[in-house]
Order: C-alpha cells, then structure tokens, then sequence
C-alpha cells in the first residue's frame, strides 16, 4: 500500500514536470524560432547553425520534441544573453544566494507562526488570541513589495540602520527574511490556531480535560503532531507563493538571487535563461510537494492505506 | 469549531433586506470598517472619472515632486502631492485604483467563472474528462501561477492580451477542484437524485438545484481570490511587467515611486497604502463571510 | 413510450390489459467494492441475484428483508433508475435499456419512486410548492398557471396546512416532509409508485398517517405500489403480496394472508415470529434469527441462508435451492414441504 501511495505520487510529479517541459516547448514555438529566441542576437552562424542540427529543426515536430527533451536531461538549456554563458551556469551561481533567502525566510515564519498559533489555539477567543490573529490579518493583507518598500523608507533612509540593497553581511538579509516570512508566518500562524482548535476539539482531548489538568497537559504534547499534520499539506502548497515572493523580495532589496535575475531576463526576453529557471522552479516544486507527501504519509498512516483520492487531498 | 449554523445560514426564503439589514447589525467594527473601505473602493471605481480633478497624465513641470497635504509646501489643488512630471497624485490615484480595480474583478470573475464550468464538466463527464481536468488542476496548483505568468510574458512579449489571459486564468483551478467535489456530493445527495428520477435533465439538475446550494462556499472562494488577484497584478505592474505607462495601476505608481524614495517618499507610500487597505478590508470581510455563511469553513 | 420491437410490442399491446405493468426477468445487479488497479483485479458482489418478479396492475407488492438484503436495489431496477448488470426490467412493455435518454425521461410520467429519506430527497433551498410543481414544469405539462393549480390541489390532497406551502423543507417536521415528496411523486398521475422504506424513519403515530395517506391515494388513483419496508408490521397494513428477499435472492414470494399466516422458508418463518399478533392469544412457534447475515461479498455455499438456518442438512451447503412454486406461493427451500 505504501508502495501504491508512493507510487501515484512519483507519477505525479513525472507528470507535472512533463507538462512544464510541453508548455515550455510549445510556447517557444508558438513565438518564433527557437534558436532564434534561445540564443543572443550577435551570437556567431557556427553556434546557431550548432543548436539548429542538435533540436533539429528540420526535422517533425516529434523529432524535436525528442530532441529538446534530451537536451534539457543533459542540462543543456540555451545561451543566455550576458557575456554568452551558458543559461545553466548563470543560474546555479545564483541558487545559493535564493536558498539562502529563501530557507531563511521559511524558517524565520515557521519559528513565529507555530508558536503563535499554538497559543491563540489555547487561550482560544482571549485579547492575545484576537491581537495575534489581526496581527496575521494585517500580515498576510500587506503585499510584499510594499512591506519592502516601507522597511527600507523606515530603517535605510530614516533610522540608518540597516542596508537596503546587497547580500554582503548578515544585516543585509534581515529586511528581504522579514519581508518574505511576514506574509507566510502570518498564515501558519493561522492554520495552526485552526489545526490545534480542532484537534483540541475532538472527543478525547475534551475528555482529557474533564479528567484534570496534568492528563490534559500530556495529551497537549499528543495534540501538537495530530494539529501539525494539516499545517505541514499547507507549508507544501504555499511553496510556489514563497518562491513568487522572493521574485519581489529579491528585487526591491536588490537580491542578486535567482529572483532577480528571472525578473531581468524577462524584462531583456533572455528566454534561455526564463526556461532554465522555469524548470528549476518546476523541479523545486515537485520536489517539495513530494517531501510534503512523504513526510504526510509518515505523520498520518491513514493516508497510506488510502486510495488516490484520499491521497489528493 | 461551531456545529450550529447560525440564522445567516438558513436558506430561508426571507426577505432579502431584512436578512442585510441584521447582518448588517450584526457586523463587529472592525468589519464595519473593512465595508467602509471597499464600498469607498467600489465608488472610486465606478465614478474616478466624474471627481477627477486633473487629467491623470496631465503635467505641470513647474509643480514637480510636490509634498502631499500636511507637509510643508502642499497645496490644496494637489493633496496628495505631484510626482516626477508634476502629474496630480490624487487624480493619478483615482484612475489607477479603477484599472487596478476593474482587472482584477475582471480577472477574479473570469477564473471563477471557467474553474466552476470545468468544474462541473470534470464532475459531469467522469472517466478521461475528469482526469484530464484534475491533471491540469494539479499542474496549475502544483506551478506558482506569477513565475509561470512572467516566463510567458517573457515568451509571448509583453502585450496586454497576454497579461489580461494571464489574470484570467490566475485561480481558476481552485474553483474548479471546490466544484467538482462538491458536484460529486451533490450528486450523490437525495435532492439531485430525486430531481433525476422526476425526470430532469441534467442541465436542469445542475443549474436550478446544484449550483445555488453550492453557491456559497464558491462565494467565499471568490472573496479569498480577490485580493489575491489585486496582488498578483500590482506585483507584475511594479516589476514593471504588467500595466505600464502610459497607462497606470496601483502596482505600476509604486514600481514608478520607488525610484523618489529619498526625494519623495509618499509617490510609492500613498499608492501602496490604498493596495494594503483594499486586501486587508477583503480579509477581514471574506473571513467574516466565512465564519458567518459557511460553518464547515470555519476555523 | 411505446417504442418497442416489432412482434413483441404487437403482442403486448394486445394484451396490454392482463400483462404485468412492470416486470424483471433474470435482473442482476453488481457493485463494485474495490476499484481496479494496474496491479489488481476489481472486485464485486452481487446485490441482486437473478431476481424474477411481476408486478400486476393495481396491486401492491410489498418486498421484505433486513437492511443490505439488496431490496432497495430491486425497487431501483423496477423503476429503471438503474441498469441492470444482466436480466432486463421491462416496464409496460418497454425494456428501459432500449430507451433513448429523451424517451427514458418521458417515462418517469410514469414511474415514480419515493425515498425513505424525505429531507434529502427535497433541495434545501426552495420553497415546497414550487418543489411539488418541478415535475410539471420539467415534462412542459400544461400552462404555468395550471400547473400552479395542480400543485395546490396536490398539496390539499396530502393534507398539507396551506401556511407551509412557502415553507422550505428545514422547516417542516419528518412527516410532512414526506407528504411534499408523496404530492411531488404522484402529480405527475404516475401508473406504478415504489415506495423505498417511505416511513421508517418517522414516529409510529405519523407512520400510520402516512399509510393511510398511501392507501387512500393508491385507491383514488388506481396506483400499482411497490412497497419495499423491512417493517412487517407496516406491509401487513397495505400490501396485497409480499416477496422476501435475502442476501439477493428472493427466498419466498406469495399472497400476503398465506405468507403471512403459513410461511415455508425457515427465514419467513423467523422474521414474521417477530411482528406482533392481533389475537394475543395465538399460539405461535418463536424463531429467533442468530447473528448477523453474511457478508453479500462472500455468500455462502448451496443456500444462502444455512449459516443461520435452525433446520440445516448437509444437503444445503451442496446444492443451491430453486425457487420452487405451490400454486402463485413460491419458496426457495430444499425442505419447505417437511412437516413443521
């Protein structure tokens, strides 16, 4: 049953990846000549006439579809406008830097928006409780540009304290991890305050209670897993929103992430490097989405025996 | 957790005005205010063109960077100030809050609109037409619908055709993965049954019967994917990917202002407080909505 | 409605009169409990087995069984709401699986079915009398404004208060509920109504307002019933003939008064030992059913009924009885004529 569980998944993300590599193939087609589009304007005959015969445009579509796959699998991705690098390259020497903002950032929201929501889950309806979660209204309301935009307004050019743009030392990275984490911490914070409410909810923790308060104290620590397993399907599905974010982020603090750089290869139409971090998003994503189900097949063993429906879900 | 619903969830055919008019009652203030603010929204929207006191492109280079009204060298002819080419930020504020406004109902309504028709069409048809369906519903839920919206702008050029698509399109999964499932319950729930075995047809089932007693968790739906939109245009607009001049959104005047963030701080501060408050007022308003229409929703 | 095939419909409609309204032959019906995989066959079992049943105009047959017996199943293949897997169910006629979608449709003038549950059957959302009117306004019989009338005659002849005719169903109690659902069924002047459990889930003392109601109406209207209960007590109030079914066959079918008074199956036997007797007085053998029927996925060998029979033989878990008939008294049972 495991297997069949694990099995439907991998299908899954087979099939995801297929479709982005499809959509990318056709778009590219939709517009023009690939190689073309692919390769810098002033780029020599020897390397178009190169690409030409590798995607082989000559020949059927299939062929090519064909083809461009084999090339994506062998990483190769294109040209990219700047200096003639290869597209893969330029981005790989930018992942660590996203990574870096990007981990940060999740373990920055993941660090207030668990306990936070732990605790307005259990002094449920209190004044805490209502100043936590109008405080995650308010977080996850504010767009991340302008958060940014604010930040940098209030503590580079008023107070002076903090760097508005670069990478070079920690004190770089607190606006672009509070801008990026506010938002997402504000709505773990709030699934957890609902997870927890109904975990806390169910028949055997309201027996507990009754029972007296060191029972129920223990079976607080039982809540926790049972109340994590929902906020851990959410962290999953809220990746993509995280990875769009940091798009933004890097670009108001100036981040020389993978943000940035997609940001401006879209603006100079660099479409070698668009595809390229179009597939590494991609990648990120399945990936993520598989880990989330996995770690949900382990937390939850009722998922296991599950058909694929109730895997879905 | 509330298991009762409450009197708002009873689909008594009662008076529609009394029905408001309690509920209206029964507002906190905070929701209260949150109304305020998207009725005001709503207006500006409607009438921007009839209480715009400058042409929003109009310039007066000798007005240039003007301060907004409390602070030192305001005018009462610009309140909110002017920007780089002397254009009034009010007047610039009024338009750009209709366009942002207008995409993203049109945008919202849109996605709504062909997730529910899928949804319904996954439901109905079954077998390959639903598993077509859900994989494209898993695609799009599984790829983050602003990266996928810039590789296309970058693809495809940026033209306004695109990107009114791209905002269209933005959500519509959502609607159509609560459609199915819901569809499916329904169907399998007496009333549909009983409507089939009088002799209806689908279409009958499905419009008069199905859809108004699904209606409400799409309506909540709708509320959580507006002020999303808003955002996934205003962030195209301020990566300057969207709406661009000469034409004007919220997104596209804060893009434009954070350039003057040392000279004049309020060209990307006034537009992107209008965005704020419009998302936090739809939150707050679809989170009572939720609490109040849809107690399986409710946290 | 009449679109059958040559001969036979010729034949049918020349004796229309003396056929059966409604009839299966041979129907069964599976379901599938396990879906299959690449790696693995599906699985199913059979809710109906090869069921053979006449319905006779104007008559009303009740068919009895414990809950999961597959009854509920037969009354939906009676009234064409499902396909059968194998057999046919032939209504006026008509075999419903040689109907086009528009035809299968315009038959539910005819057919119509009742839920046992009234709540679910009836959209939360509108008002009751435009409920009952649907099925005019779904079939185009009539102006608006007839169909208004007919409605409101219909709900009068549910005996429904006229104030709760704007009411949605949230608003009326269990059994008047059911008096919307039987006024819906019947405007539509249907020949042949099933009723599936129509009142188990009400107070006994609107259980018995309600089979009046039924009863009153059967007459007025000259209606053929199909009444499915697992209550006895109930079917003795209304059927004329009763069929009893277990694990998907049925295992005894008769006039009511002599399955009633002198049940064969040793099953019969069991289940009327535990309805209540007029005459207190009477004396009567006690058969208590021990545990629950098997699984319907796994029957038993030979009869269905020897795991719980009193009186089982070895001969019972070789050979599978038939159905064998004693003048219109049927009985599936190797031993139903040993002396009692």
């Amino acid at each position: 049953m495991t297997l069949t569980y694990l099995g439907w998944k991998l299908l899954r993300a087979v099939v995801t990846m297929w479709l982005v590599v499809t959509f990318v193939f056709f778009i590219l087609r939709l517009t023009g000549d690939p190689v073309a589009q692919l390769l810098p304007d002033d780029v020599d005959q020897v390397t178009i006439d190169y690409y030409r015969k590798l995607w082989g445009l000559d020949q059927t579509i299939f062929v090519q579809y064909w083809n461009y796959f084999l090339a994506l699998f062998q990483g190769d991705f294109g040209v990219s406008f700047r200096d003639n690098q290869d597209a893969l390259q330029l981005v790989l020497a930018r992942l660590p830097k996203t990574a870096l903002l990007g981990l940060t950032a999740l373990g920055f929201a993941l660090l207030f928006g668990i306990p936070f929501g732990v605790l307005a889950a259990l002094k449920k309806n209190t004044a805490f409780d209502r100043f936590v979660m109008g405080l995650a209204v308010f977080g996850f309301s504010m767009p991340n540009f302008f958060l940014g935009i604010l930040l940098i307004l209030g503590f580079s050019l008023q107070l002076r304290m903090l760097p508005s743009s670069g990478s070079e030392t920690w004190l770089h990275m607190i606006m672009p991890v509070f801008t990026l984490g506010t938002s997402f911490g504000a709505q773990v914070a709030r699934y957890t305050r609902s997870s927890m409410i109904d975990v806390l909810n169910r028949p055997y923790m309201r027996t507990a209670d009754a029972k007296g308060a060191e029972t129920s104290r223990r079976l607080y620590l039982h809540a926790l897993p049972n109340a994590a397993i929902p906020v851990v399907t959410i962290v999953g599905l809220k990746v993509g929103e995280l990875i769009g974010s940091a798009v933004i982020t890097e670009n108001v603090f100036a981040w020389p992430g993978i943000g940035r750089l997609l940001t401006s290869a879209v603006a100079m139409r660099d479409l070698a490097v668009v595809q390229c971090i179009l597939m590494m998003i991609a990648l990120t994503m399945v990936l993520s989405n598989l880990a989330v189900d996995l770690l949900y097949g382990w937390m939850d063993p009722r998922v296991r025996v599950g058909n694929r429906e109730g895997a879905n879900r | 957790m509330s298991f009762v619903p409450e009197a708002g969830a009873t689909p008594a055919a009662r008076g529609l005005v009394t029905r408001l008019v309690k509920a209206f009652r029964a507002m906190p203030w905070s929701v209260l205010m949150a109304v305020a603010v998207l009725l005001t929204v709503a207006f500006v929207t409607i009438f921007a063109r009839f209480i715009l006191p400058f042409e929003f492109d109009q310039m007066d280079l000798r007005a240039r960077l003007a301060p907004p009204l409390p602070l030192e060298g305001s005018t009462w002819i610009h309140p909110l100030g002017t920007d780089k080419l002397g254009r009034d930020v009010f007047s610039r504020l009024l338009i750009a809050t209709q366009t942002s406004m207008l995409l993203a109902l049109l945008g919202t309504l849109f996605g709504a609109v062909l997730g529910t028709v899928l949804g319904f069409v996954a439901a109905h048809f079954g077998k390959w037409v639903d598993e077509a369906i859900s994989t494209l519903v898993d695609f799009q839920a599984a790829m983050p619908w602003f990266i996928i919206a810039l590789a296309v702008l970058a693809f495809m050029g940026n033209s306004m055709i695109v990107f009114l698509f791209l905002m269209g399109l933005y959500g519509w999964e959502r609607y159509a993965r609560i459609t199915r499932g819901l569809v499916l319950a329904a169907r399998e729930e007496g009333y549909a049954r009983a409507v089939h075995a009088l002799g209806g047809k689908p279409a009958t089932i499905y419009l008069r019967h199905v859809l108004p007693n699904i209606l409400s968790p799409l309506i909540v739906q709708l509320t959580i994917n507006f002020p999303e939109t808003i955002l996934f245009e205003t962030s195209l607009s301020f990566l300057g990917l969207g709406i661009r001049p000469p034409m004007t959104s919220l997104g596209q005047m804060l893009g434009d202002g954070r350039d003057y963030m040392i000279t004049a701080w309020w060209l990307a501060v006034v537009p992107g407080t209008v965005i704020f408050l419009t998302t936090l007022s739809m939150s707050i308003f679809g989170d009572w909505l939720r609490t109040r229409f849809d107690p399986s929703l409710q946290d | 409605m009449s679109v059958s095939l040559g001969q036979q419909s010729a034949a049918n409609q020349a004796s229309e009169s003396s056929d059966p309204i409604a009839r299966v032959l041979s129907v069964s019906r599976s379901f599938v409990y396990r879906k299959a995989t690449l790696m693995r066959q599906a699985l199913s079992f059979k809710a109906v087995d090869t069921v053979s049943l006449d319905l006779q105009r104007g008559e009303t047959l009740a068919v009895v069984g414990e809950s999961g017996c597959g009854k509920s199943t037969l009354g939906r293949l009676v009234a064409g709401l499902m396909d059968p897997s194998e057999g046919r169910a032939v209504f006026n006629g008509t075999d419903f699986a040689s109907l086009s979608h528009t035809d299968w449709r315009s038959s539910r003038k005819r057919v119509q079915v009742i839920f046992q549950d009234a709540a679910g059957s009836l959209d939360p959302r509108l008002p009751v009398e435009i409920q009952v009117r649907e099925p005019l306004d779904l079939h185009g019989v009539g102006s608006p404004s007839e169909r208004s009338l007919r409605a409101a005659a219909m709900l009068e002849a549910v005996q429904l208060g006229r104030h709760l005719w704007a009411a949605v169903p949230s608003e009326l109690s269990g059994g008047q509920q059911q008096r919307v659902v039987i006024a819906r069924a019947l405007i539509l002047e249907p020949d042949l109504l099933i009723c599936d459990e129509p009142v188990s889930a009400l107070d006994v003392s609107i259980q018995a307002q309600i089979i009046a109601l039924l009863m009153d109406i059967r007459t007025q209207m000259g209606l053929t019933l199909l009444f499915i209960s697992h209550d006895l007590a109930v079917v003795r109030q209304i059927a004329d003939r009763v069929a009893v079914m277990y694990l998907g066959q049925i295992v005894e079918c008769g006039p009511l008064d002599q399955v009633f008074s002198a049940p064969r199956h040793p099953y019969a036997k069991a289940l009327l030992s535990a309805v209540p007797v007029p005459d207190p007085a009477a004396k009567r053998e006690k058969h208590l059913l021990a545990g629950d029927p098997p699984s319907p996925q796994t029957p038993p060998s030979g009869c269905r009924f020897r795991t719980r029979c009193l009186k089982v033989q070895p001969l019972c878990a070789q050979r599978e009885p038939q159905l064998v008939a004693n003048g219109d008294h049927e009985v599936r049972c190797h031993f139903s004529e040993e002396p009692r």
